[in-house]
Parts: C-alpha cells; sequence; structure tokens
C-alpha cells in the first residue's frame, strides 16, 4: 500500500508515529483534539476498563468464596437434623458433643436453649459432613 | 506469653487478613465471603441465648449467627469476632470460661479470649490503616464515630473503641450503665487516671443522658468529675461526649483531653 492508498486514520498515525518522540502526551492530546479528535473520552474508558480488571484480579478470593458458598448449597439437606429432634435427644446429644469437642466458642452467651443447643449439633454435624464428602487426597 | 503480646497477635492476624486478600476499602470488607473464603461456613438461625457460635473440625468451622439481630453491624460483627477464635484459639472450649459478664466488655483489663476475638473483629472490619486516614485532624466525637460506623457498617461501640484504639489524641470510652462504670478503653497517650470510685457524676453528660435526651456533648466538663489529680480544680476542663442506648440501657462516653490540662 502506498502514501496514497492510506486514509486519513493511518496518515494520522504515521505523523504521529514520526512525531511521537517530540511531543509530550498533552502536546499528542492538543495536536490531536486539533484535528478534530478527542481522544479523552477514549482514554477514560481504557482507564476505567484497566481499573476494573485490576480489582477483579485483586478480588479473585471473592468468587472462590461464592463457589464455595453454591458448592455448599448444593450439598445442603433439605430438613434440618436436629431441630425438629426431641429436646431430650437433644440434652443427651450435646452432653455427649461437649464431652467431645475441641472448638466451640461464643458471642454474648447468656444460658443456651434447646434451639442453641440443636443450632450447635447441626453446625457439628454439617462438619461431619463435609468431611466425609471430601476426596480422599485432600483430608 | 504476655497478654500484651497476644493482644498484639490478634490485631496482626486481622491485618494479615486484610493484606492477604488485597482489600483497600471499606466496601471490600465483604465478611460472609471473607469467613467462606477461610473454610468458616456462616448460617443463621434463631438462637436464644447467645448472639453467635463457632464450631470447629480442623480447618473448617461452621459460625451460627442469630438471625433476629436487628443491624447488619451487628452480624457483621459476631461474623468477624467467631472469625477471631477461628484463627486465634484453635482448641478453645468456651462453655466453660464464658458467661454473660463478660459479654459485651470491651475493657483493655480483660485477659481472655473474648478481649482477643474483639480486637480481631475491630481490626478486621475497621483495619487502623483505613481509619487512621479518615480521622486525622479531626475532632474526636460521637458524629465522628457514627460516620465511621456507617462507612464501615459497624456497630457504633465497636467503632467508638477501634477509635479510641486508633486515634492519636488523649481520649477514653466509657460504658456505664445506671450511673456506674462498667468498663473503659484509654487510647495510647491518654496520660490520666480515672477516679478510683467508678460512680458517674451527677454534673457530668452522662448523668444527663437518659430515654428521653440521648446524647449530650459539652467542651466545659470539669477535670475532676472523672480523673484523678484533680479534686477542688474547677478551672481544668475537657469534652465529654455521651450517647444513650436504650435497647442496653448503657451509656458510652467520649471523654477528650481537648487542651493541655
Amino acid at each position: 500500500m502506498t502514501n496514497d492508498e492510506q486514509g486519513p486514520m493511518e496518515n494520522l498515525l504515521d505523523g504521529l508515529d514520526q512525531q511521537s518522540d517530540a511531543l509530550s502526551s498533552e502536546d499528542l492530546k492538543a495536536e490531536l483534539q486539533a484535528r478534530g479528535i478527542d481522544i479523552e473520552p477514549f482514554l477514560q474508558q481504557m482507564d476505567e476498563i484497566i481499573t476494573a480488571h485490576d480489582k477483579r484480579e485483586r478480588l479473585a478470593w471473592m468468587q472462590v468464596a461464592d463457589e464455595k458458598k453454591e458448592s455448599l448449597r448444593v450439598a445442603e439437606t433439605p430438613e434440618s437434623q436436629w431441630g425438629d429432634r426431641k429436646p431430650e435427644e437433644i440434652f443427651a446429644a450435646f452432653a455427649v458433643f461437649l464431652k467431645a469437642t475441641r472448638g466451640l466458642a461464643f458471642r454474648n452467651r447468656g444460658d443456651l436453649s434447646v434451639e442453641d443447643m440443636a443450632a450447635i449439633l447441626e453446625a457439628d454435624e454439617r462438619l461431619k459432613r463435609g468431611e466425609q464428602s471430601k476426596p480422599a487426597d485432600e483430608s | 506469653m504476655a497478654s500484651s503480646q497476644r493482644k498484639a497477635i490478634a490485631v496482626a492476624k486481622a491485618d494479615d487478613l486484610i493484606k492477604e486478600l488485597q482489600i483497600q476499602e471499606p466496601a471490600e470488607i465483604d465478611i460472609d465471603r471473607i469467613a467462606i473464603f477461610k473454610n468458616a461456613e456462616v448460617r443463621y438461625a434463631s438462637l436464644r441465648g447467645m448472639d453467635g457460635c463457632l464450631v470447629r473440625k480442623d480447618n473448617a468451622a461452621v459460625i451460627t449467627v442469630r438471625s433476629s439481630l436487628k443491624y447488619e453491624g451487628q452480624k457483621r460483627f459476631v461474623i468477624a469476632h467467631e472469625l477471631g477464635h477461628f484463627f486465634l484459639h484453635p482448641e478453645t472450649r468456651q462453655m466453660e470460661t464464658v458467661d454473660t459478664k463478660q459479654a459485651n466488655n470491651w475493657s483493655e483489663r480483660q485477659e481472655t479470649e473474648e478481649y482477643e476475638a474483639n480486637l480481631f473483629a475491630a481490626e478486621l472490619l475497621m483495619p487502623k490503616r483505613f481509619i487512621e486516614v479518615r480521622i486525622a485532624g479531626q475532632e474526636p466525637s460521637f458524629e465522628l464515630i457514627k460516620g465511621l460506623a456507617e462507612e464501615f457498617q459497624t456497630t457504633l461501640t465497636a467503632t467508638a473503641a477501634q477509635f479510641v484504639l486508633t486515634t492519636k489524641e488523649e481520649c477514653v470510652l466509657i460504658s456505664s450503665e445506671n450511673r456506674r462504670r462498667l468498663w473503659f478503653i484509654p487510647s495510647k497517650g491518654f496520660s490520666f487516671s480515672l477516679l478510683e470510685d467508678d460512680y458517674v457524676h451527677g454534673h457530668s453528660c452522662t448523668a444527663e443522658v437518659n430515654e428521653e435526651k440521648r446524647r449530650s456533648r459539652s467542651s466545659d466538663i470539669e477535670a475532676s468529675y472523672w480523673l484523678e489529680r484533680f479534686r477542688g480544680d474547677h478551672k481544668s476542663c475537657i469534652t465529654e461526649d455521651a450517647i444513650y442506648f436504650p435497647t442496653l440501657r448503657r451509656t458510652l462516653t467520649l471523654l477528650w483531653i481537648h487542651d493541655a490540662i
């Protein structure tokens, strides 16, 4: 392709290419503006795309968290294991749980109700189920 | 290990987590996602005798939160507090150690896992690095603290505690009930001692707030109302800001030494 066959954009880019060392970015912007081309919106758009991409990369752990949450939701059994049991059963199971557990903490605890104990047993049950469903190489 | 060292570790662990997750602004402190990312599932249940609990097995945990908690800030704090136990106290068994007297206690004198979990939660939800830039050059007040609580989606008490733990001003945060002091947190540079008697002075802003008048602030509070070594001195004044919480029936007070006394 000869120079005669080049379009105005190609000519402009060629010219900029030849002059770019001599021009600052502000001069370049002014030169383009004088020729009726405002690159400010384009630069701003590029900046936004890059910023959004950086943020996505930086916060990639959030997507991992969402995937983990989704896999827990899929694995969830619809019915509660402990909520509908008789209080005597819950008390007995909770006593057994307390003897064995090595990881139980509270926030603002008063006297625990049967519902509280059931929730704790439910949590323990979920952890056990999670343990069982892990692939062998992970456990 | 010394208690101060344990407290420093609690704060450092939260800070490490913020750095690991490359969190740069308050809106990115998505506590539910942080928990699940770290293998702690968050569930909500109709709990009655606690605001939340953590059940742990090896490197995984389930955090259960009382679903009836009214404010988002409370829920977030419960999750962050339980994450504190998850990261700091792998073998905790709080059935025997935690009781209602320790609940909601922010006293720095406390040497319990509860206080460490509170410190962790405060740092995770309101990193000091983020708070410092927002409070620089600002007058300590509950207005400022409320603004921070809104931005960080945290409770007023936790935000006030983190504010006092971060500020370079001479401040002290006091919680009281029925005009009796419950606990207090001095800022790092606070060089005074609170009166030994924990009874709140009748002319203080704290004594003034109640169900009807929920807020009182004055810069002309005699230092002797609150501080040792000012008995009989009617000229030395400090700033007092008091806010009343009707549901808790407690008052939170912020004292600020605004001028050399």
